[in-house]
């Protein structure tokens, strides 16, 4: 019964000047939330490092992910692609025999925890060290919504342009850590890395950033070093030798 | 554009609030937004009027976003500061950027009021 007028509902009811409102205090998002820790949880205990890829449409999150493959044993990761039509991406990895798993949201801008769900029910995942989720292409609404990542991946290329952590500062705030990508062109364009890089600092200061080139295979070994840190450490796994392909 | 499924999601949980303390005639939902989330109020609100038009239960309930504050604790002199600015987000007295967000990434569905 309501303590405050006895009108027989709850205590979260209270009664305020002859009306009633009725105290919810619940996350709108907690529907997703939930399934997005049941997610994290899963992929947890199996000791795999969840990446949530995002970056603009044509920032080079595939070209990102064939890099680090180089350095990280194709064996060892799977992606779940994210994008609105085609399987052009999963096709593109399954070359360089990553295993991939596409999702098309169709008018969807984001991935949601459910998709990333269905597809672990979907997959096998039990040999695997990485799961890359790569996001639907777009600055702004994959920020917000939690998937079931450990950490947040952003690529950022150099021809998109100086202002982008300016003009969408809530993409990068979570971050651990931005790629600076098609790092050869900053040149050829009129990238200012100073003004780019002071930008982001004001936004998210802990972020590793890194820069990379697809003309240059190597500019991808620090992410993946990155990656295997990560997980080292999050898992607290320690090596007695080295695993890495060279 | 990902507000409407969020927008179809607030009005999910109102409805199964309203069915759960049984609320036949709500007349305000009221929902906290955080300064950091990307969800536009404006566009919560276009959405919200449009599908309410299809819910009987909520012919009468006007929706009040409340803004909540981006707030920080700088892990340096302790100090907290209201962010004003998304590009700027440092100690307001020291100028470290080495803060943790304390508040701004919420959307609550606050209140149901019955009556007003």
């Amino acid at each position: 019964m309501c303590e405050e007028c006895g009108c027989g509902e709850s205590s979260s009811v209270k009664k305020n000047d002859n009306k009633h409102s009725m105290i919810v205090n619940r996350s709108v998002t907690e529907a997703n939330d939930l399934l997005a820790q049941q997610n994290l949880d899963f992929l947890s205990e199996k000791k795999i490092l969840s990446i949530n890829l995002m970056g603009a449409p044509g920032s080079g999150k595939t070209t990102f992910i064939e890099g680090i493959c180089n350095y990280l044993k194709p064996a060892d990761v799977v992606v779940i692609q994210g994008d609105l039509e085609s399987d052009i991406d999963k096709r593109r990895l399954e070359a360089h025999k990553i295993q991939s798993y596409q999702i098309n949201t169709h008018s969807g801008c984001h991935l949601t925890s459910a998709m990333i769900n269905k597809a672990l029910l979907d997959l096998d995942v039990s040999k695997k060290k990485y799961l890359i989720i790569e996001n639907v292409g777009n600055l702004v609404c994959p920020a917000n919504v939690n998937i079931g990542q450990h950490l947040n991946i952003v690529v950022s290329s150099t021809v998109e342009g100086t202002d982008k952590p300016q003009k969408y500062p809530y993409i990068f705030m979570d971050a651990s850590l931005i790629v600076l990508s098609k790092y050869d062109l900053a040149d050829k364009t009129d990238f200012h890395e100073e003004q780019y890089v002071r930008d982001l600092h004001h936004i998210n200061a802990k972020a590793a950033l890194l820069k990379t080139s697809s003309k240059d295979a190597l500019s991808f070994k620090p992410a993946a070093d990155f990656l295997d840190h990560q997980r080292d450490h999050l898992f607290s796994i320690h090596h007695t030798h080295s695993r890495k392909k060279m | 554009m990902h507000e409407l499924a969020i927008t179809q999601n607030l009005i999910a949980m109102v409805d199964a609030e309203c069915k759960k303390h049984q609320i036949l005639t709500p007349t305000r939902i009221v929902v906290d937004l955080g300064f950091f989330t990307t969800y536009s109020k404006d566009s919560i609100l276009f959405y919200y009027n449009i599908l309410r038009k299809d819910s009987p239960l909520l012919r009468k309930a006007r929706l009040q976003i409340n803004t909540v504050n981006g707030k920080i604790r700088c892990l340096d002199c302790h100090h907290e500061t209201i962010v004003k600015d998304p590009h700027m987000i440092l100690c307001q007295k020291c100028h470290s950027l080495n803060v943790q967000i304390l508040q701004g990434r919420e959307f609550i569905l606050k209140e149901i009021c019955n009556g007003d």
